[in-house]
């Protein structure tokens, strides 16, 4: 009996450590911030994000976008050209799989985009500049999955590049809020986690 | 040209993928931002569970966070637990630093599904000694996601992730 207890003491105290801490931070940052919203009046839903609030607002100019994109392209086109087949072949079944796996999770909760004005309907909008598929960054996704095959297949000469190539859309994706920080965070996690287990389609 | 052909296919399969989730999470988007205005974050889980406020269904909320914890301190094998709690201050780190990131109104830590996180990693330790297989884990999880949902404590797409970062700590401690 007194040997579960102390068991019991020592994960309680833990937890409770861990949760008095993280939570009184996160509720107070939180509470400020939307409280102050509703004093003045605002409706539309707003997220709060440490990366937007730390990181410069890029969207007046759209070249931070644009570099999104064209990295991605890049990452992709290197791959199709640098990789040998298998490489390549598993780099595009790890996508697919993880796509697959966005293709549900951006709409089981739809966050708003950080722009209202963003918020109107466009066809352009539709086919190729989504303002909404937020959790997870499929952008981010790219370019992790591109450096994990790297690693896997040892090809050193490419892992510099595609860090430094991970590291600017990181920044990039939050600077043009086409992303919020915890989509960045859970798209690397999300992409290790189909690496390590090896969930990929069969090709 | 060969090679060309081997890697485009599967290039183009991944290239309608995306476009078709993108489009359909667009329309919804579209269709709860603009057209409702709605001042409320659009969840799939809300749609879907009915909401509950009752006693009963706190209750059960509480008993799917405490219970696990107590089974855990009671039934497993001392290795197991300290593996177990090694495990929980992970993920209450990682939940702490992501919590922080990206808050989602109300004023609760939404992103915060840590509670959820663990009781997935007490199922997989319960599954790896044999104490439940997979579907009764599935299942049990499955139930715990609906009370949560139906007492709108949290958005659909944080339990996912909850459980997926579960399952990323267990893989990490393997």
């Amino acid at each position: 009996m007194s040997e579960i207890t102390s068991r019991l003491s020592v994960l309680v105290i833990v937890l409770v450590i861990f949760y008095v801490i993280s939570d009184n931070m996160v509720n107070n940052d939180a509470v400020k911030y939307y409280e102050s919203r509703r004093l003045r009046g605002k409706t539309r839903p707003k997220i709060y994000d440490i990366g937007h609030k730390y990181i410069q607002d890029l969207t007046a100019t759209p070249y931070a976008k644009y570099m999104c994109d064209a990295l991605g392209i890049m990452s992709t086109m290197v791959a199709y050209f640098a990789f040998s087949v298998a490489a390549f072949s598993e780099l595009m079944a790890l996508q697919i799989s993880i796509f697959i796996f966005r293709f549900v999770t951006i709409n089981l909760t739809v966050l708003p985009p950080v722009h209202p004005d963003d918020a109107q309907y466009s066809l352009y909008k539709f086919f190729l500049d989504n303002v909404y598929d937020h959790q997870f960054s499929g952008h981010m996704a790219y370019v992790i999955t591109a450096l994990l095959v790297v690693l896997k297949y040892k090809m050193t000469w490419l892992v510099l590049p595609a860090v430094i190539v991970n590291i600017v859309m990181a920044v990039l994706l939050i600077a043009s809020r086409a992303h919020y920080t915890i989509d960045i965070v859970m798209s690397i996690i999300v992409c290790l986690f189909f690496m390590l287990f090896g969930i990929k389609a069969k090709i | 040209m060969i090679r060309a052909i081997l890697k485009a296919i599967p290039l183009i399969v991944f290239l309608i993928v995306q476009w078709l989730g993108n489009s359909i999470n667009y329309a919804i988007g579209t269709l709860n931002y603009y057209e409702n205005d709605s001042q409320r974050i659009f969840d799939i889980g809300e749609l879907v569970v009915p909401a509950s406020n009752s006693r009963h269904m706190h209750f059960l909320g509480h008993a799917f966070t405490i219970v696990p914890i107590l089974l855990a301190v009671i039934m497993f094998p001392m290795g197991l637990l300290w593996e177990y709690v090694y495990m929980i201050v992970l993920l209450r780190l990682l939940w702490f630093g992501m919590s922080y990131m990206t808050v989602f109104p109300p004023h609760k830590n939404h992103i915060d599904e840590f509670y959820f996180s663990a009781f997935i990693v007490f199922m997989l330790c319960a599954w790896s000694v044999g104490w439940a297989s997979a579907m009764t884990a599935s299942v049990v999880a499955l139930a715990y996601a609906t009370t949560i949902l139906s007492l709108r404590q949290n958005y659909t797409s944080n339990l996912v992730f909850g459980a997926v970062i579960a399952g990323f700590i267990y893989a990490l401690r393997k």
